[in-house]
């Protein structure tokens, strides 16, 4: 029996994924107490990770709009490898996470004392709490319940084996299941796959396949700035109604979006 | 602008970030006082103590958990000592931490608290 975490990072022509994957095993480490490994396509020479699994994947030619801020420019998303996790991941207990995330206390450890096959977040918590976003609640004004693709939780076995190949065949009939849920984004997302995926597990009905996570996702969406990142203490300028909120985090881990700000604090 | 105005003005934006800064440090809060016993997850409030301190025995020893588990309980002792210390640790960093908060009285000095 073995646990650890999955960090998925493909670089595009500005985003270096694989820097902010090593400070996340470099948290993992000292907050969680558990080995990484990264799942890349390109060989990288670090001692920070525990198994370095280099994919040749061929990614569809998908571009996403990237924000820092004020400021957005198109730039390649490659995030369908994601989906192979289940058969990537070298742990029988594993958290898969986005780079993106910073890790700040142990709470995510609490995952591996409970008994559901996969855990995923549903609830989460804005950074600043005035604004409503409801696209985090549902995947669509008709779709169902949202849960983040950003951090999971699975244990190697028949259940979850059955969800991830739901999820890869969501992801192969994409357009159709798009279409389905009345999804409006043209962006392919795995929170759009793994929440469809939870949904037609448990019947189209509300149900309790997907267990809660130990804690609440706190996030900040990327066009807020991350002023400073001091060992657990973060401070974002985030926005509402163009009126700017400074906002500190301590001890809490935040998935932290704003990929331009992340790199040049790191 | 008129001075009241920008007054206010400034006030409110102090006003915002400190309500946003409490809300931030309670959800911190109730987060870490989570609890898993024997693959239940128990959210530790002041009500849960209460009901354990007053009816958990070892032989009425089974609690429902958030996700409306019933867990039994082997150690019903050694299960209120320890919510009722991961509560009472957790309380009291929240408390310090409210105290500080409150003691800012301009927005760089909730930031630098």
């Amino acid at each position: 029996m073995n646990n650890g975490c999955l960090i998925f990072a493909f670089n595009n022509e500005k985003i270096d994924y694989i820097k902010q994957a090593k400070e996340l095993a470099i948290r993992i480490r000292k907050h969680l107490g558990l080995p990484t490994s990264i799942v890349t396509d390109v060989q990288i020479t670090t001692d920070v990770f525990d198994k370095i699994i280099v994919i040749d994947e061929q990614f569809p030619n998908i571009k996403k709009t990237y924000h820092n801020g004020a400021f957005n420019e198109r730039l390649s998303f490659k995030n369908s490898a994601r989906i192979k996790a289940y058969d990537l991941t070298p742990y029988t207990e594993t958290i898969v996470l986005d780079s993106d995330m910073l890790i700040a206390n142990d709470n995510l450890s609490k995952c591996f004392n409970q008994n559901n096959s996969i855990c995923m977040y549903d609830n989460s918590f804005d950074i600043c709490a005035f604004r409503k976003t409801l696209e985090f609640t549902w995947i669509s004004d008709i779709g169902c319940k949202f849960y983040w693709a950003t951090c999971v939780y699975f244990k190697k076995d028949k259940q979850s084996k059955l969800f991830f190949d739901l999820v890869n065949h969501v992801y192969e009939n994409y357009l159709y299941y798009k279409r389905l849920y009345q999804i409006n984004s043209n962006v392919y997302r795995n929170d759009f796959s793994f929440s469809i995926a939870a949904h037609i597990m448990n019947n189209y009905q509300k149900g309790d396949f997907i267990g809660t996570m130990p804690d609440t996702m706190y996030y900040s969406l990327d066009t807020d700035n991350i002023l400073e990142i001091k060992q657990d203490n973060f401070l974002f300028l985030t926005s509402i109604n163009n009126k700017k909120m400074l906002v500190k985090t301590k001890n809490q881990t935040v998935h932290a979006m704003n990929k331009y700000d992340l790199e040049k604090l790191l | 602008m008129d001075d009241k105005l920008k007054n206010a003005l400034e006030f409110a934006n102090y006003a915002n970030t400190l309500f946003n800064q409490k809300k931030l440090i309670h959800q911190n809060f109730l987060d870490a006082c989570v609890y898993y016993y024997d693959a239940g997850k128990f959210s530790i409030d002041q009500q849960l103590i209460s009901y354990c301190k007053n009816c958990l025995t070892s032989k009425n020893n089974i609690l429902l958990d958030d996700n409306s588990i019933p867990i039994k309980i082997s150690n019903p002792k050694q299960f209120i000592k320890n919510i009722t210390d991961i509560y009472n640790s957790n309380i009291e960093d929240y408390y310090n931490e409210y105290q500080n908060l409150i003691k800012q009285k301009s927005v760089q000095g909730l930031i630098d608290e």
